[in-house]
């Protein structure tokens, strides 16, 4: 085990060595990373490292550590790969995490945002090499997103693999990216799964999760809707929307004291609620819509259409924009939670949303934030690392504290990679009290992490086991 | 649907064109005849394909990449999962064409046994406890490559009877639609009720492929085993056995899966029964007529290309390791095995595997490539797609296979005119006449495919302002 | 209670069986009078939904193109109704330049081959509205007021409670599309033509009736009672460019199966049973909705493969 044997991509790379010598023709090696080493490697076995790096001369210590996944980063660029939902449900989403991810690239190799505040960071690139990008589109469906992921793997040889906006997208990608040893930074995923019973070595989460939702929410409804209440959830029905409203029962349940009539699965991509809708019984005072995307935009405005925010009270566990706009005549006064606001009143979060809105004249979505965030995070653990060997890079993330990105004091918990940080506790405005079409929700409550989330062996933590750095 | 097929390719009888026999005579000579007795011969269809398949994922990689250097770098290289991916959907592919290309029924539900075998074969492997309607069960955990493989197809082509059975007793749209219900029906019950089983939208992921024959294991390269394996000579680099470097045993199991398929396939084609599948897509009243049960035959078609199918399915999963409904079994998974069919060209065996092909590069590899203008081509690859396809349907309807055929046949001629006229100089001139009718022929036919858009669009619009009769 | 759930039962499935007769009309026009097939039908409904959302927004929302170029729109509210005449012109020269385009020359080839461009073509549609508009969903573009009638918000319905308001008008609006596409096939020269056409159209034509003109103005038609589809569609659900394949082209055809090919009383009848069935089942197994939705045209197909109303050689 000590001398780990070769895998199947270890070798691809040695060969790919070879096979430049011989024919200076690399199989997808889009950056540019060709001619390198004077043709000493036979490509067979072992090691693999090329040690005669001639293009970015310092790759972080290539000559301490075995190859692993795509280690060693030859020449002088570094590929990262984006993989978001260009269609699908979670389109929108995936249109502003792309936002966010280019603007990281651009502040990574030149400078400006966050790459100015951040100690770890230079601007020249990361390790010297300069950042690429390859996207994908996930299409919002875990196999097609996986299939993208591979290719940015062995196609691009992608270090760095980054994307989500589905948890089902998210755990299906990590798992590969687990096999692959290439580290995988989730984006916009809030299953408790991720970090749970599906959580894995190579991947990392900041964004929070539907029981830390839970935590966040209960106690503010309680408050705001009193106690010994009927409620009844919609859930879309794949991994988190099954988590999501078992969270919301659990808390519900305990924290707000009020009892379940029953919760009801609704297949991913629905457009039409109406039949579920109809169905919500008489006696219910709360509907909780566990929907996201598309999913939010069609059943909230059509829950609203058909005048059910007259007799009951509706939740929106977690809020996005898309689903902000989509019901925008309606969302006042609806309670959910966010990752995230541009309107926080915090520096990081002010100088991030002044970056963005030069670049693109919009503000920010909390997923262009995660964006964001997740490729700085990866870039400076990097950084503090000095090399790109995933195991080391890991490690230098694992029970990491900051407070540069936005939230204030946040910890990624090494025992199950979960981010421990503030939740924000969300109401939608009404209309009249606007800025702009982007000014939707006002923070209720910032939750401090203190309140929230759970011990190593707690809640999703009990089930995750994380496997294998690759270096053992 | 009785339109009088006037379809200027097939002529009466043969699926090929048959024009090479009609004045040119014996200009082959016996070079010429060894050549056609040499193709005729089943066994080197074999070989051949089999020496192919051992450079296939060198040109793959160092050619498309020599190619995309020369380009400068637009990402259009290759990388070494597409060799096996693209086997894969060729078995799918050349059982599909048994299907369309022979009986001429068009399915728009092979995913099912697609599906099928993958959701079966992953099961098998796994040891996931599934349940359904109050049974529960755990799975066996039985990882062998080769038991994933017998039980997928098994359990497809054990789909494929029934589902066959219902419709084929429909034929055109009504066939093509029932399919396509079932089809859908199994992606639905794998979304939503059977999702105890196939873990719903979740996607399933608990696959493990164990090592073949319990000796390697599939990511292997092929290199740490093979007798072949001869690295350096040295100085001197064999290249495409450089190339076995990166080729894993999973890559050599699917390649002679493949070859087995390509066997069978070309076996059926060639005995009485592919005859019988050939004379029922062009005229299933002669053939029953003869006094032959037509629907044993069409059952037959549907199901070996039902077992192809799953071969592929369970294939697939191996290869992915995950399965999703999505990708499994919904509707767009059976477009596509049309698409790849029709792309590469019905009328022979190993054109569906060339749409395979092509539709797997523009699907994983054109789709990385950045070009001016646009960019990044990223998920504009279907629209290159679509277009690629419309192009062919509509241009050379015996696909981009036919297409190269035709040209081949015709440069083949050419040169060997050529060499008959240089040794006999005194009957070039009128030898020379008939190459000029030959290409002149060869351009007509091709005007002819072109044109008969053009045409027929003509002849609307003038029927359109009342001049001349209908079409 | 039981009452309740069925009277809703039916309103839902009024509301999705309209939108599957809408399209399963045109899709059995064309196929029953050309004996074309056409799997590009859905990209119809999806051009719709696009061209209806456009027009809604460019005429009811205070951003957009006219707003962007100084004409200030807000108030006219007139959205809703504007769209509904623009929406199922531009169908209709959408379907004009296809069948002469696309459909014309494949009367003459194999129908598999019909089916192999107009998916192709499916395919393109679909993935150049993505291009032009990118692959993001828009919100339903529902209408609070059509013609200075408040539509929008729940109204108080007699057993049923509160019910939104608009899916009433959405199901009167479509109504009285398909009674008019009803009245046109039945009572008007064109409409004997068509009925003709699907009977036998090579009669037709020996008896000297200039059928090419009126397969340009069927498919026309069936491409505008699509589009207006899509209208409806988006009016209350959200957009995105899958939702041409997603939404509508398989329905279309298993109202095409169930109803008959051919037969407008056929495709609107069996776009009800579809549209309540799946209302049904939503209620009673919701996870086994689409299953039997499935079934049941299959059921049909294996039993009854002429269809409920259709006539046996049509499609064969």
């Amino acid at each position: 085990m000590e001398d780990s044997r070769p895998t199947r991509r270890d070798v691809v790379k040695g060969s790919a060595a070879a096979g430049a010598v011989g024919l200076a023709g690399l199989a997808g090696c889009t950056q540019g990373g060709q001619n390198d080493g004077g043709g000493g490697d036979d490509g067979n076995g072992g090691g693999g490292d090329d040690d005669g790096n001639g293009g970015g001369g310092d790759d972080g210590g290539s000559t301490e550590y075995p190859s692993l996944g795509n280690f060693p980063v030859e020449g002088d660029t570094v590929t990262f790969g984006f993989n978001v939902p260009q269609s699908g449900s979670y389109s929108q989403e995936g249109e502003d995490e792309l936002r966010g991810y280019d603007l990281a690239k651009q502040h990574l190799n030149n400078g400006g945002g966050w790459v100015d505040q951040w100690d770890d960071l230079s601007g020249d690139g990361v390790l010297g090499k300069t950042v690429e990008s390859v996207n994908g589109d996930t299409a919002t469906d875990p196999d097609t997103a996986r299939q993208s992921a591979s290719r940015m793997i062995s196609r691009d040889d992608a270090i760095m693999i980054t994307g989500g906006s589905s948890s089902g997208v998210a755990i299906a990608v990590q798992e590969l990216c687990q096999e692959e040893k290439v580290q995988f930074q989730c984006c916009l995923t809030h299953s408790n799964d991720t970090t749970g019973s599906a959580c894995v070595r190579y991947s990392f989460r900041e964004m929070f999760n539907a029981y830390m939702t839970g935590q966040a929410l209960a106690p503010v409804v309680r408050d705001a809707y009193g106690e010994d209440l009927n409620f009844y959830q919609l859930y879309a029905d794949y991994t988190w929307g099954q988590t999501q409203q078992a969270s919301m029962e659990q808390f519900f349940t305990d924290v707000a004291g009020w009892s379940q009539i029953d919760s009801v699965p609704t297949p991913l991509g629905t457009s039409d609620y109406s039949s579920y809708l109809s169905d919500v019984p008489d006696d219910a005072d709360v509907l909780v819509l566990n929907h996201y995307g598309l999913d939010a935009a069609n059943s909230l405005p059509q829950a609203i259409e058909a005048g059910l925010d007259e007799r009951l009270e509706i939740i929106v566990p977690l809020y996005n924009r898309l689903m902000a706009q989509a019901a925008s005549d309606s969302i006042e006064g609806i309670f959910g939670t966010a990752d995230w606001n541009w309107k926080l009143d915090e520096e990081y979060t002010q100088s991030f949303v002044e970056s963005f809105q030069e670049e693109y004249d919009q503000p920010p979505s909390y997923a262009a934030r995660l964006a964001y965030t997740q490729t700085m995070q990866y870039a400076a653990a990097v950084e503090r690392a000095g090399t790109f060997y995933p195991p080391e890079v890991i490690r230098e993330m694992e029970d990491y504290e900051f407070d540069n990105a936005g939230l204030g004091g946040e910890l990624m918990r090494g025992s199950d990679h979960q981010a421990f940080r503030d939740v924000l506790v969300v109401q939608g405005k009404a209309p009249g009290d606007r800025d702009s079409e982007f000014d939707l929700l006002n923070v209720v409550n910032q939750t401090p992490r203190d309140d929230l989330g759970y011990g190593p062996d707690e809640g999703p933590a009990a089930e995750c086991e994380l496997g294998e750095y690759g270096d053992e | 649907m009785s339109r009088d097929g006037d379809t200027p390719v097939e002529t009466d009888g043969g699926t090929v064109v048959d024009d090479a026999d009609s004045g040119s005579g014996s200009i082959g000579g016996p070079i010429g005849e060894a050549y056609r007795s040499l193709r005729e011969n089943e066994f080197s269809v074999v070989i051949g394909s089999a020496l192919f398949l051992v450079v296939f994922p060198y040109l793959l990689i160092e050619g498309m990449g020599m190619l995309n250097e020369s380009l400068g770098d637009p990402g259009i290289g290759g990388y070494e999962g597409l060799a096996s991916l693209v086997l894969i959907y060729g078995i799918i592919v050349i059982g599909f064409n048994l299907l369309l290309g022979y009986t001429e029924l068009l399915s728009f539900g092979h995913a099912a046994f697609f599906g099928t075998a993958a959701y079966s074969a992953a099961l098998l492997s796994s040891t996931a406890e599934i349940s359904f309607a109050g049974f529960s069960a755990t799975m066996p955990g039985i990882t062998s490559p080769i038991a994933m493989l017998v039980f997928g197809t098994a359990l497809a082509t054990l789909l494929a009877w029934p589902i066959g059975f219902m419709s084929i007793r429909r034929s055109g749209v009504y066939f093509a639609v029932l399919t396509l219900t079932f089809g859908q029906m199994l992606y639905f019950f794998a979304l939503g009720p059977g999702s105890g089983i196939t873990n719903g939208d979740n996607g399933f992921s608990d696959v493990n492929v164990g090592s073949l024959l319990g000796m390697v294991d599939f990511g292997e390269p092929v290199s740490q085993f093979g007798a072949l394996y001869l690295p350096v000579i040295g100085n001197f680099e064999i290249p495409f056995l450089v190339s076995l470097d990166y080729v894993p045993i999973e890559y050599v199991f699917v390649a002679v899966l493949f070859l087995l398929a390509l066997t069978v396939a070309n076996r059926i084609v060639n005995s009485p029964y592919g005859l019988i599948f050939e004379a029922l897509g062009e005229n299933e009243q002669r053939v029953e007529f003869v006094g032959l049960n037509v629907f044993r035959y069409k059952l037959m078609a549907f199901i070996i290309s039902g077992a192809f199918a799953g071969m592929g399915g369970a294939l697939f999963v191996m290869h992915e390791s995950f399965i999703h409904p999505a990708t499994a079994l919904y509707w767009i998974q059976s477009g596509d095995f049309v698409i790849m069919t029709v792309l590469g060209g019905t009328g022979s065996l190993i054109g569906p595997v060339f749409g395979a092909f092509i539709f797997e590069y523009i699907a994983n590899v054109i789709s990385g490539a950045t070009i001016p203008v646009i960019g990044e081509i990223g998920s504009l690859w279907r629209l290159i797609l679509g277009a690629v396809f419309v192009f062919i349907v509509w241009v050379f309807p015996r696909g981009a296979y036919g297409a190269l055929v035709d040209l081949k046949k015709f440069l083949v001629r050419a040169v060997e005119s050529l060499v008959w006229a240089v040794r006999n100089p005194s009957e070039a001139p009128g030898a020379f006449t008939d190459w000029l009718r030959g290409v002149g022929r060869g351009i007509a036919t091709w005007l002819r495919g072109v044109g008969r858009g053009v045409t027929s669009r003509v002849r609307g619009m003038l029927s359109l302002v009342g001049v001349g009769g209908g079409s | 209670m039981v009452l309740e759930t069925a009277v809703e039962v039916v309103l839902n499935g009024l509301q999705q069986g309209a939108i599957f007769a809408l399209l399963g009309i045109g899709l059995t026009i064309i196929l029953g009078t050309m004996k074309f097939l056409n799997l590009a039908h859905g990209a119809l409904y999806l051009i719709g939904g696009y061209a209806g959302m456009y027009v809604i927004r460019e005429t009811t929302l205070s951003t957009g193109y006219l707003e962007s170029i100084g004409v200030t729109t807000v108030g006219l509210g007139l959205g809703f109704a504007a769209a509904m005449v623009l929406v199922p012109i531009f169908g209709f020269v959408v379907g004009l330049l296809m069948e002469r385009y696309v459909a014309e020359p494949f009367y003459d080839r194999p129908e598999t081959d019909q089916l192999l461009v107009t998916f192709g073509l499916a395919l393109i549609v679909q993935e150049v509205v993505k291009f032009l508009m990118g692959g993001s969903t828009f919100q339903p573009a529902t209408p609070e007021q059509v013609l200075g009638i408040s539509v929008g918000g729940p109204i108080e319905l007699p057993i049923v409670g509160n019910y939104p308001q608009w899916r009433l008008y959405i199901v009167l609006i479509a109504l009285v599309v398909i009674g008019l596409t009803y009245l046109v096939i039945e009572k008007t020269d064109f409409g004997l033509v068509v009925q003709a056409g699907t009977q036998d159209s090579e009669m037709v034509r020996l008896l000297g009736i200039k059928i090419n003109r009126s397969y340009s103005l069927v498919f026309a038609m069936g491409a505008a009672l699509a589009a207006f589809a899509g209208l409806i569609g988006v009016s209350f659900q959200t957009v995105s460019p899958q939702i041409g394949t997603e939404q509508a082209l398989i329905p279309a055809f298993l109202v095409l199966v169930v109803g008959g090919a051919g037969s407008v009383v056929g495709a609107i009848f069996g776009g009800f049973v579809l549209g309540i069935t799946i209302a049904a089942m939503t209620v009673l197994a919701s996870q086994w909705a689409q299953i039997v939705l499935y079934a049941v045209a299959a059921g049909v197909l294996l039993f009854r493969p002429e269809g409920l109303f259709g006539s046996a050689e049509v499609g064969e």
